[in-house]
């Protein structure tokens, strides 16, 4: 079993199988996501209560759970790394990073072009917006120390370092700012839970986060691939390989 | 319990030497809470609405602040190297290290904090619970900045990487200890945020001396 | 409201209700065309990176 494990962090291993994958893989999320727009925009249902306001929830919520389970990702790839001391997890975290920021950039937009039409207003401080504005937060920092300790070479312990912490920190963030919320507003109108939602919109949603799993995927890789093509440019292997295609 | 001792004994000697490492996060508390009340107005309705947000805030970014120096001058002159190396618990050390950056941040701004209040038009009860309060969070946040220092610490003078990484973090903390006050404020029960404050303290000086150790292990070895 | 298609309703008469959306239409689609270009974008950079670091390394090797 960690044969396996210690066998998949070579990174020319690692890029002679994504390889095969890479391609398939992002055709199969632009389609995915390509199609289910369609589903979303033109067949599910509008909401008795918000109108056809609620097709922004499709993009908007799997987009936020890709955010907060990216981070979770970053963090165990940080964990593999200070355990085991296996590079390739590094650049796994490292690539993780400017993904999941963007990602939560795209959740506080839509989440606010989302609140004009529903609340009335671009911005409320919700629950849900503030938590995912530490959390790009969290993944700024963390682009942040990445940036500053790279010529020193020991960016990877410190970020997976720091990825750690805010792991252990998200739960008491999300649960504190959930407090604060309704500490401050109590009982408003939540977005995203309506009381039980039918299947003609729970299914292309959950569609859609599939697809956008897919994605983050896809980028994942493609931006691991750089990262090893960098550090290895030095060997046989990757000269060849940037010369044969 | 003997090298905890004479750790703290040594940084308060150290802080005693440089006057101006426990005055400067002073001066800049009052100057952040000064330019805040140009800033809003000398009104007292207004002024004892939101005094207590920007109290917060530069109290957190006094102690980020004075903080980020926590470890720097061991680093710098290699005690922390032959901290690390002589076998002593690395976990006395930063524990010690914490204990006296708070000590010598924290004292002066309580005792600052009556004067502040008067001058901020606070009723007795309030500038007590402010009191309280600070003296109930500035441990987790003297521990966090101290992470954010180790972190950062092999860097030629970070600036403000210390607050992007760690402000974040600085949250809860915040968001209970200004409920604890507004609570106060409504003449509601303040218990609660005690317990908040006190589980939160707990959670961080049980996690953050391993990962200080981490970081500091990673320093020492570079 | 619409026909059906394949057993799928089509919630929209034509186009014309199918861009305006009851008057929230502008936000859907700004939305949806953001969303397109931040995930667009997230495709370009690594493939445009790729493209820069295979030719650096091709150069290298050849000089």
């Amino acid at each position: 079993m960690l044969g396996w494990f210690h066998k998949l962090g070579s990174p020319k291993l690692f890029f002679e199988i994504s390889t095969r994958w890479q391609n398939p893989i992002t055709a199969l999320s632009v389609l995915v996501i390509g199609g289910c727009a369609f589903w979303c925009l033109l067949f599910a249902p509008a909401d008795y209560q918000q109108g056809h306001a609620v097709r922004i929830m499709y993009i908007h919520v799997p987009a936020a759970i890709l955010a907060q389970s990216g981070y979770i990702f970053m963090a165990l790839c940080s964990a593999v790394y200070l355990i085991w001391n296996i590079k390739l997890a590094d650049w796994a975290a490292k690539s993780v990073a400017p993904l999941g920021a963007s990602l939560s950039f795209l959740v506080l937009i839509t989440g606010s072009i989302w609140g004009k039409p529903t609340w009335g207003a671009w911005w409320v401080w919700d629950a849900r917006l503030t938590s995912t504005l530490v959390l790009l937060l969290l993944y700024l920092g963390m682009i942040a120390l990445r940036g500053a300790l790279e010529e020193k070479g020991t960016d990877g312990r410190a970020c997976g370092i720091l990825a750690i912490v805010g792991l252990v920190n998200i739960p008491i963030i999300k649960f504190s700012v959930d407090w604060w919320f309704t500490l401050h507003q109590p009982a408003s109108f939540k977005l995203t839970e309506q009381p039980a939602m039918p299947l003609e919109m729970w299914l292309p949603l959950l569609i859609m986060v599939i697809g956008y799993y897919l994605f983050f995927f896809s980028v994942w890789i493609y931006r691991i691939r750089n990262e090893i093509l960098i550090r290895e440019k030095k060997t046989a292997w990757v000269k060849s390989w940037a010369g044969s295609s | 319990m003997t090298f905890f001792k004479a750790s703290i004994r040594r940084e308060l000697i150290n802080y005693h030497r440089k006057p101006s490492l426990v005055l400067n996060p002073l001066v800049f508390y009052g100057l952040v809470v000064f330019l805040s009340v140009i800033a809003v107005g000398p009104e007292k309705g207004q002024l004892v609405q939101v005094a207590p947000a920007f109290i917060w805030t530069a109290a957190l970014l006094a102690i980020l602040m004075s903080a980020d120096g926590v470890f720097r001058n061991d680093y710098e002159d290699g005690s922390l190297e032959l901290v690390v190396v002589s076998g002593k618990s690395l976990a006395v050390y930063v524990l010690a290290k914490t204990t006296a950056h708070w000590i010598v941040t924290v004292v002066p701004l309580v005792l600052l904090m009556p004067l502040l209040g008067i001058t901020l038009f606070f009723d007795f009860r309030s500038i007590w619970v402010l009191c309280l309060g600070i003296v109930l969070v500035t441990p987790t946040l003297s521990i966090l900045g101290a992470v954010g220092a180790a972190i950062t610490l092999g860097l030629p003078r970070n600036g403000m990487l210390t607050f992007v990484l760690i402000l974040p973090f600085y949250v809860p903390p915040l968001i209970f200890v200004t409920g604890m006050i507004q609570a106060s404020q409504l003449g509601e029960a303040i218990l609660p945020f005690v317990y908040w404050l006190l589980g939160i303290f707990f959670l961080a000086i049980a996690l953050a001396p391993m990962v200080l150790i981490a970081c500091l292990r990673m320093a020492a070895e570079d | 409201m619409g026909k059906e298609l394949g057993g799928f309703q089509l919630r929209f008469d034509n186009i014309e209700s199918f861009l305006w959306m009851d008057g929230v239409g502008l936000f859907v689609w700004s939305s949806y065309f953001i969303t397109l270009a931040v995930l667009t974008l997230n495709l370009l950079i690594p493939y445009l990176k790729k493209k820069r670091i295979k030719k650096e390394i091709r150069e290298a090797s050849e000089n």
